[in-house]
């Protein structure tokens, strides 16, 4: 069974983009990282902040100087470009893979996977670049297309040649506002558009590479020579294959009010975005609707695609009438029900592969007593 | 946490839409049990509006024990009416009302609340509460009437349609002309429970609650079909025309049990492999209850049992690594095991030697033949005698029947037609099983005499 979500995207989908550049930026720096700079340094824009040996480094995405260096870097913005560009001669795979390494760049989806990681490996015959936005409201993707699509084909023709890629597929949503017409004039022999059925999940990697190619896997897309990037991760690769490294991405901004889309400095600090906004009763979420997580005091990241704000919802769970439609519903094949039943018995849970389930939060989503099944099932992976 | 959209589909909409499907099926009721004699004079403005009123008492005592009994457990009350609604439906009319009550007393109490409320109860609590009526108090209800409502009585000399069937696989003419042809069993102008007789209304519900999406649509698909295919093969064993499994799945209660009770979500399988084992087990013991016990309904009997096995159903419906091979294992061993079912049912009513009949004594007096002759009955051994001049019955006694429905025949004019009309003769409503077994042994009678023209 699949899902037509209410798509709620005409909201912020023609809206003019507006750049944001605040005068701070914030960068919360993991465990084990290494900070290279210190306080009271001045920092240009695109320098490296701090790196770890197996994960992308962190970069300053303004220049400015550092007030606070620790758990959290703060860099006060003095609103200078610096004219210095990443060296992009002589590029072959291993310079590519190094300069992913250093610029910053995550899947921007939202899974926020390392991208470099992807490339890293051998041999890729295909890349598929995923293009779907199959969550309800969000349109940063669809924006990035909409502005930038020749520069995204001529960025795809590179990665294909530095990494000697046979073929690229662009997956596109279905009756997704003719986003496909963007990509008209510039597809190829090799660069193809492929649509994909208009519903929930969609956008999940393993049901694309199911519908463009027709192909299965058990754990990561490469095991079959494929990789995957969303759209606005190539968007960033071009970028950094002019000379500039991940300093800005596009976020819808939307729900219950005046929704656009808007190129944030990463590092921009949440609440500077939405303060102005009226919030009388109505929840902050980052992310989409189905995927997204409360807003708590947090800053822009490379994967922050939406700042949703919509009215809350005061819905009772009542018992569970075991209709079966989170059983039908679920793209994993996996028996919510069935896992909120037996959430103290971890055999059981095991044998109901729990640590399967996506968190896409369908079975939340439709199930008719309103019953919180996806945070049930997160409570069951931790056990 | 997320997701932070809901559909708006939610338990509420899904059981108004339920009462919704089930409005015209009750308006029927109202219309074939109540509109009809009423304009033909066969009961007061209290028989107008009995069926309606039959319901609501049901309806406000499902409701009442509910409420009292969460008022004292301390717990939250759902939907009791739709457990109250169901219990009417599926009874007779004639069921007196103060059966009717504690019957949603013990559908609501035992079947319902002591497990623990809504959500938790391993049977349909409806159906057990018909059950035990149905079982416990069946013979208040037909000496009540039975299955026939006012008008029926006199216009319909025959019980329910099914009950027909005791005495075989049956004919066109046993089984479908006393009530017309087989569309009234479709539109439901044919005797039965309140609510399940038109098949046609319950079909429509069915396809409001699919377009609804409120049940689980695959069982009462599957479950209707296989008992269709299963009693299309039996009837083209016997040359029977494609009527026969059309008769079979418009009459009794297969259409409104299989759409509305086995569909019931609370007590049917979750998992999509779990339902369709489900529907199929379903199916066939349905057929086995109807051919080969002296019941002539099985639906509800097979979904109170099916409930028990939905815990293991849904085990058995995981969609893990050998889902196919499960797939193909549990449908293999239902068709395996269904063939020699079916084979059972054609032969037991192929058997032309009766054992259960005994002639013992034969005695011939100036031209009459008088038989002394002995038959299995309902409850224990029927003795007879029937005397005979030139090949014709000239007279039917009966000598020993502990049968506890005797009465019944004796208050009917059924003996005197047995004697003039022989074999085609009507079986009494209510003592079904007893007049049949009067009429096998004068069939067997007439068998021995070489004088029985009808087909066996």
């Amino acid at each position: 069974m699949n899902v037509k979500l209410e798509k709620n995207k005409k909201r912020s989908l023609m809206s003019k983009v507006t750049e944001i550049n605040p005068s701070y930026v914030c960068f919360e720096i993991p465990d084990d990282y290494d900070i290279l700079v210190n306080i009271d340094e001045e920092v240009k824009k695109n320098q490296i902040l701090a790196n770890c040996s197996y994960n992308t480094s962190i970069v300053s995405s303004v220049a400015g100087k550092i007030v606070e260096c620790g758990k959290l870097i703060k860099i006060e913005n003095n609103y200078t470009e610096s004219k210095e560009l990443v060296d992009v001669t002589n590029m072959n795979k291993e310079k590519f893979i190094k300069l992913l390494k250093d610029s910053g760049i995550v899947g921007m989806s939202g899974a926020g996977f390392p991208t470099y990681k992807k490339y890293d490996v051998d041999r890729i015959d295909t890349l598929i670049v995923n293009a779907v936005e199959c969550e309800p409201y969000i349109t940063s993707d669809y924006t990035i297309i909409k502005l930038h699509a020749k520069e995204i084909i001529e960025a795809i023709e590179k990665i294909m040649e530095i990494n000697n890629i046979k073929e690229t597929i662009i997956a596109v949503e279905k009756n997704n506002n003719k986003i496909k017409n963007f990509f008209d004039n510039y597809t190829t022999a090799k660069i193809k558009v492929k649509e994909v059925k208009d519903v929930f999940s969609s956008g999940w990697e393993r049901k694309i590479i199911k519908q463009v190619k027709n192909i299965e896997y058990d754990k990561l897309p490469i095991e079959k020579n494929i990789i995957t990037n969303n759209v606005s991760t190539i968007f960033a690769i071009k970028r950094l294959l002019d000379g500039k490294r991940l300093d800005a991405r596009m976020v819808t901004i939307t729900g219950d009010i005046d929704s656009s889309n808007y190129l944030v400095k990463i590092g921009t600090s949440i609440f500077h975005l939405i303060k102005d906004l009226n919030l009388e009763n109505k929840d902050v979420i980052i992310g989409g609707p189905m995927m997204g997580t409360i807003y708590k005091d947090e800053y822009i990241t490379p994967k922050t695609n939406c700042i949703l704000i919509i009215n809350k919802t005061k819905e009772k769970e009542s018992p569970c009438i075991r209709c079966g439609k989170c059983i039908q519903i679920c793209p994993v094949k996996l028996e919510p029900v069935l896992i909120k039943d037996n959430i103290d018995d971890i055999e059981k849970l095991k044998n109901l592969r729990v640590q399967k389930c996506m968190e896409c939060g369908l079975c939340s989503y439709i199930c008719p007593s309103k019953i919180k099944l996806r945070d049930k099932i997160i409570e069951a992976k931790r056990r | 946490m997320g997701p932070f959209i809901k559909s708006k589909n939610n338990t509420d909409k899904m059981m108004k839409n339920l009462i919704i499907a089930l409005i015209p099926i009750v308006l029927f009721s109202e219309y074939k049990n109540g509109v009809i004699p009423y304009i033909n004079d066969k009961t007061d403005l209290l028989g107008l509006y009995y069926p309606l009123i039959f319901i609501l008492v049901a309806m406000i005592s499902t409701f009442v024990f509910e409420s009292l009994y969460c008022k004292i457990a301390k717990i939250k009350s759902h939907y009791s009416v739709i457990t109250g609604l169901f219990i009417a439906l599926v009874l007779p009319l004639n069921t007196p009302i103060s059966i009717l009550i504690l019957g949603c007393f013990i559908g609501i109490v035992l079947g319902k609340m002591l497990y623990g409320g809504f959500g938790n109860n391993i049977f349909n609590p409806a159906l057990i509460g018909c059950v035990f009526i149905l079982t416990a108090y069946s013979s208040i209800i037909i000496s009540n009437g039975g299955y026939l409502n006012s008008y029926e009585v006199d216009t319909i000399s025959s019980a329910t349609p099914l009950s027909n069937e005791v005495e075989g696989i049956g004919t066109y003419d046993s089984l479908v002309k006393p009530y017309g042809e087989i569309s009234n069993f479709f539109i439901g102008t044919i005797p039965g429970s309140v609510g399940e007789t038109s098949a046609l209304l319950c079909f429509l519900g069915f396809i409001f609650l699919c377009i609804k999406k409120v049940i689980k649509a695959k069982i009462p698909i599957i479950y209707i079909s296989t008992v269709f295919v299963i009693t299309y093969i039996i009837g083209s064993m016997n040359n029977l025309g494609i009527w026969y499994p059309l008769f079979q799945i418009f009459s009794g209660g297969l259409m409104f049990g299989a759409i509305f009770m086995a569909t019931d979500p609370v007590t049917s399988p979750t998992t999509s492999l779990g339902q369709v084992i489900y529907a199929l087990c379903l199916a066939v013991l349905t057929v086995i209850f109807r051919y080969l016990t002296i019941y002539p309904e099985g639906v509800l009997s097979s979904i109170l049992m099916m409930n028990m096995f939905v815990f293991i159903l849904d085990k058995i419906g995981l969609r893990t690594k050998n889902y196919v091979k499960k797939i193909v294992i549990s449908l293999s061993i239902i068709i395996v095991l269904t063939v020699p079912i079916i084979y059972r049912i054609n032969n037991s009513f192929n058997d032309k030697v009766d054992t259960d009949f005994k002639i013992i004594e034969k005695t011939n007096n100036n031209g009459i033949t008088k038989y002394i002759v002995s038959q299995k009955g309902f409850k224990g051994i029927i003795k007879v005698s029937i005397e005979i001049e030139n090949k014709k019955v000239i007279s039917y006694k009966i000598l020993e029947c502990s049968d506890d429905y005797l009465s019944l025949v004796e208050k009917s004019n059924f003996i005197n037609d047995l004697v003039s009309k022989n074999d085609k003769v009507d079986t009494v409503s209510g003592a079904t099983k007893t007049s049949t077994t009067l009429k096998k042994i004068l069939i067997n009678v007439m068998k021995e005499e070489d004088i029985y023209e009808g087909k066996n």
